[in-house]
């Protein structure tokens, strides 16, 4: 529990949007954690595409940055 | 022959569509319509200005539709009505399999992560957004898009995971029943219920850890409401990185070898193949003579008799009792591109109910047919004697799921009620062929009777009864 008080320190205060869902406190929260840690993969990827289609001369789009970070991340 | 036919009243708004004010979708003339309201109107004209609208049908996710006449509005400030493209059969995520419901997931997600890149986003995650049309998945509200608003969270994030991510981890972790569970969470499994019922080795797996345990613990933390604390907003690149993260929890979901009652059947049973072909050869046969557009096949295993109605352009519902076969018959499926069967999770002596507000959000099995015709082959001796079924009861239930019945007696000689009857006491004195014909007589009448080559079965092809 002492992550999820960690949480509290990464809270976020949101601009209404008008949803007819909840999306809840803690859903949120935690939404804020992962953002972060996933974005911060996605950057690296992005980066190391960027390295290797200067050497390859290919191109690269969103999706696959997506799904590569999912190969990172099961690498765990 | 007369149809069985469900009058709605002719302007009536379907019951499953009362939580978003964005509008709602109603019936006239047989024909289905979506309202859209006024206050839908920034995100619907985005969604088709934007190109979002175009990208997302183009690739057959998101599903089609043309504007009508706004005189048809109901109730509310309408700002426009639309006509989307029929979807033959609703099916819901607890008569999925296993793949089903994954496929759903990642086309949901995959939405999503289009939405970002236009400048909307899911404001819903619903399982039941998602549809299943010529063989693959397809998200059917069109009301889902809402505008981006700078800095916000995905406001469906929890929902994606109650309806998605919870149910297929307890599938693949706990056993591969458990999407039964949303038929009785209508919005999805609770993720605190879902972290208890997880095994501790779950909490290896990060996207696990984090989109369901310590989410679980968060919403437990912070029931109250906001905590205090630095302001924080989520940019579109944290957005894409859930995207992606909720991308690797379910990718990395598998259904582990669980056996099942019914995932051999066609290696196990001893008929031979030529007994095997001449009943495929009598179903061909009477789907030539019944030239139904829908077909409900019960008790189909694995698909292999479905295959002869989808073969011949024939919408057909696969139904079966085993998520094993139904999940091996949806595999088919996808890897042959079927786009005439749909394999359905279906337990016929307990069949999906109504539910959900007036238990009639969701449809039960009945009020979605009735199918033009029924093939029950290999199913009336489970019905009768494993589960003491009367055969009265048995005819009964059958007239009014279809208005033809292709239907296979199995006698007490067959190798396979012997099994049955081999463990237990044979009370099923009126279970013989006369009395199955006196009873179905009263609901059917019987056209054509096809005995079985080397097997003590019969093959009746029957019309419902005017």
């Amino acid at each position: 529990m002492r992550l999820i008080q960690f949480f509290t320190l990464v809270a976020i205060s949101i601009q209404s949007s008008h949803a007819y869902l909840d999306p809840g406190t803690g859903s949120i929260l935690i939404q804020s954690l992962i953002a972060a840690t996933a974005a911060a993969a996605i950057v690296i990827k992005t980066y190391w595409y960027r390295i290797k289609g200067f050497f390859s001369k290919s191109s690269v789009d969103d999706s696959t940055i997506v799904d590569d970070a999912d190969n990172k991340d099961s690498s765990e | 022959m007369t149809p069985i036919t469900k009058t709605p009243p002719n302007n009536s708004i379907l019951p499953s569509s009362f939580r978003d004010p964005s509008g709602f979708l109603f019936e006239e003339s047989g024909v289905l319509y979506r309202q859209i309201n006024q206050s839908y109107k920034i995100n619907y004209d985005l969604l088709l200005d934007s190109g979002l609208y175009q990208k997302l049908t183009a690739n057959q996710h998101l599903i089609r539709h043309d504007e009508a006449d706004i005189k048809l509005a109901r109730v509310g400030a309408a700002y426009k009505i639309i006509r989307p493209e029929i979807i033959p059969f609703i099916s819901y995520p607890y008569e999925w399999s296993f793949s089903q419901l994954k496929d759903a997931a990642l086309l949901t997600l995959d939405i999503q992560l289009a939405s970002l890149r236009f400048g909307m986003g899911l404001k819903d995650a619903s399982a039941y957004n998602v549809q299943f049309l010529l063989g693959k998945p397809v998200f059917i509200d069109t009301l889902s898009f809402e505008k981006r608003v700078l800095g916000a969270p995905w406001v469906a994030y929890r929902q994606f995971c109650q309806h998605f991510l919870s149910p297929l981890a307890l599938m693949s972790f706990v056993d591969i029943s458990l999407n039964q569970m949303l038929r009785v969470h209508i919005d999805g499994i609770p993720l605190q219920l879902a972290s208890r019922l997880l095994p501790s080795s779950s909490y290896l797996r990060w996207s696990l850890l984090a989109h369901i345990h310590l989410h679980a613990g968060a919403q437990r933390k912070y029931s109250g409401g906001k905590p205090a604390g630095t302001s924080r907003t989520l940019s579109e690149r944290g957005l894409v990185g859930i995207v992606s993260s909720l991308r690797t929890a379910i990718k990395k979901l598998k259904l582990g070898r669980q056996k099942t009652e019914w995932d051999n059947y066609y290696e196990e049973t001893n008929y031979s193949t030529s007994a095997t072909d001449h009943k495929a050869m009598i179903v061909s046969k009477c789907l030539d003579m019944v030239k139904p557009e829908t077909l409900w096949d019960l008790g189909a295993n694995t698909g292999k008799f479905s295959r002869i109605a989808s073969q011949k352009k024939i919408r057909t519902v696969s139904f079966d009792i085993d998520p094993n076969a139904v999940e091996n018959n949806y595999l088919k499926c996808r890897t042959d591109n079927e786009p005439n069967i749909l394999p359905l999770l279906l337990d016929l002596t307990n069949p999906s109910p109504g539910i959900g507000w007036s238990n009639n959000e969701r449809l039960s099995i009945i009020e979605r047919g009735p199918a033009d015709c029924i093939l029950a082959l290999a199913l009336i001796h489970h019905l009768a004697i494993s589960n003491n079924v009367p055969l009265v009861n048995i005819a009964k239930l059958l007239s009014g799921l279809g208005n033809s019945l292709i239907i296979e007696f199995v006698s007490k000689q067959d190798s396979q009620v012997r099994r049955l009857l081999g463990t237990r006491e044979d009370i099923f004195e009126e279970y013989n062929q006369d009395s199955f014909e006196l009873e179905f007589k009263k609901h059917f009448s019987i056209k054509e009777i096809f005995p079985v080559k080397d097997m003590d079965r019969t093959i009746y092809l029957m019309a419902r009864n005017t």
